[in-house]
């Protein structure tokens, strides 16, 4: 069973809502059982509830995040990385800003079998605003639809891993696109820029991986500590020396 | 290198080719404010920077 999760009232979630909302057709065309909780549901206590009594395979979440967190409708965290232990046992795929940076290392360190998600800002062109359904819109489709084939590609039974480089293959689908057949349209060059970005900051994670550039506090402390030390070092000012 | 990539995006801004942006940091950037952000390098301005370096990469490639 797949478990997807798309707020609407969020900033700028109605494209990722709609978005999300092909994909959950194109799972219900396949016959396949999900669970859609969306809008005002789209937040921790009714996505713990829906967990919590159906126990989904996959969970695939889209809204607002950061490196350590992944938040819903209301814009309150749903994960963090010191909760996200309900995610155990379970394939998956945030849409997300930032959250590879650290909350996708917690995810697989709290039992996820697997995890995908951005370590950048997901960041997306439209002409169109946010409000609606972005594949009707000439530039946000390619990226909606780029990031949903990876959920497309998990619905068709292909792998975690396959998953992964077929949303990839999209990507590079509409770059391709913005370079060979409509190189002309005013925003073109920051279409495929934007998706360059999108498409080389996805990250997939496994049990056993730990990301390269997630956030490591102890490290920046000691850094920080060597740096702070040798500026004392340099900058004190030099003892006078006195004749007795 | 940073000067480089920063008069190329006030390049594009000029041309009308610089696009508004939205994340899902739940903020919506108008082309000035991407630019704004690129020049204070902020975080994001880091990665408007950084899109625009791999962009130029691509191009070059191809």
């Amino acid at each position: 069973m797949q478990m997807f999760v798309r707020p609407v009232n969020c900033h700028d979630c109605g494209n990722g809502f709609y978005a999300l909302g092909h994909v959950i057709e194109y799972a219900q065309q396949q016959g396949q059982e999900i669970i859609d909780i969306a809008g005002g549901n789209a937040n921790k206590a009714p996505v713990y509830a829906a967990i919590d009594s159906n126990n989904p395979t996959h969970f695939y979440g889209f809204g607002h995040g950061g490196n350590t967190r992944f938040t819903g409708d209301s814009e309150q965290d749903i994960f963090t990385v010191n909760e996200c232990d309900k995610l155990a046992g379970k394939e998956v795929y945030l849409l997300s800003c930032l959250t590879a940076n650290a909350l996708g290392s917690a995810i697989i360190q709290n039992g996820a079998t697997a995890y995908a998600g951005y370590r950048i800002s997901w960041t997306w062109v439209s002409d169109s605003g946010s409000d609606g359904d972005p594949y009707q819109d000439l530039y946000a489709k390619g990226f909606y639809e780029s990031a949903n084939e990876l959920w497309v590609a998990l619905i068709d039974g292909k792998t975690f891993e396959e998953a992964v480089q077929a949303a990839i293959d999209k990507y590079n689908e509409w770059i391709d696109y913005w370079f060979d057949e409509n190189p002309e349209a005013p925003q073109s060059q920051d279409a495929i820029m934007w998706l360059i970005h999108d498409r080389n900051g996805l990250v997939a994670l496994y049990p056993g991986m730990v990301m390269e550039t997630a956030v490591n506090w102890p490290m920046i402390i000691i850094g920080a500590s060597i740096a702070i030390g040798l500026a004392y070092y340099v900058l004190k000012p030099a003892p006078i020396l006195k004749r007795a | 290198m940073k000067n480089l990539l920063l008069k190329r995006l006030e390049q594009k801004l000029a041309e009308g080719r610089l696009s508004g942006t939205y994340t899902l940091e739940g903020v919506y950037l108008t082309p000035e404010q991407v630019l704004d952000e690129a020049r204070r390098g902020t975080p994001f301005g880091e990665e408007v920077l950084f899109a625009q370096k791999q962009f130029m990469d691509e191009l070059k490639r191809r």
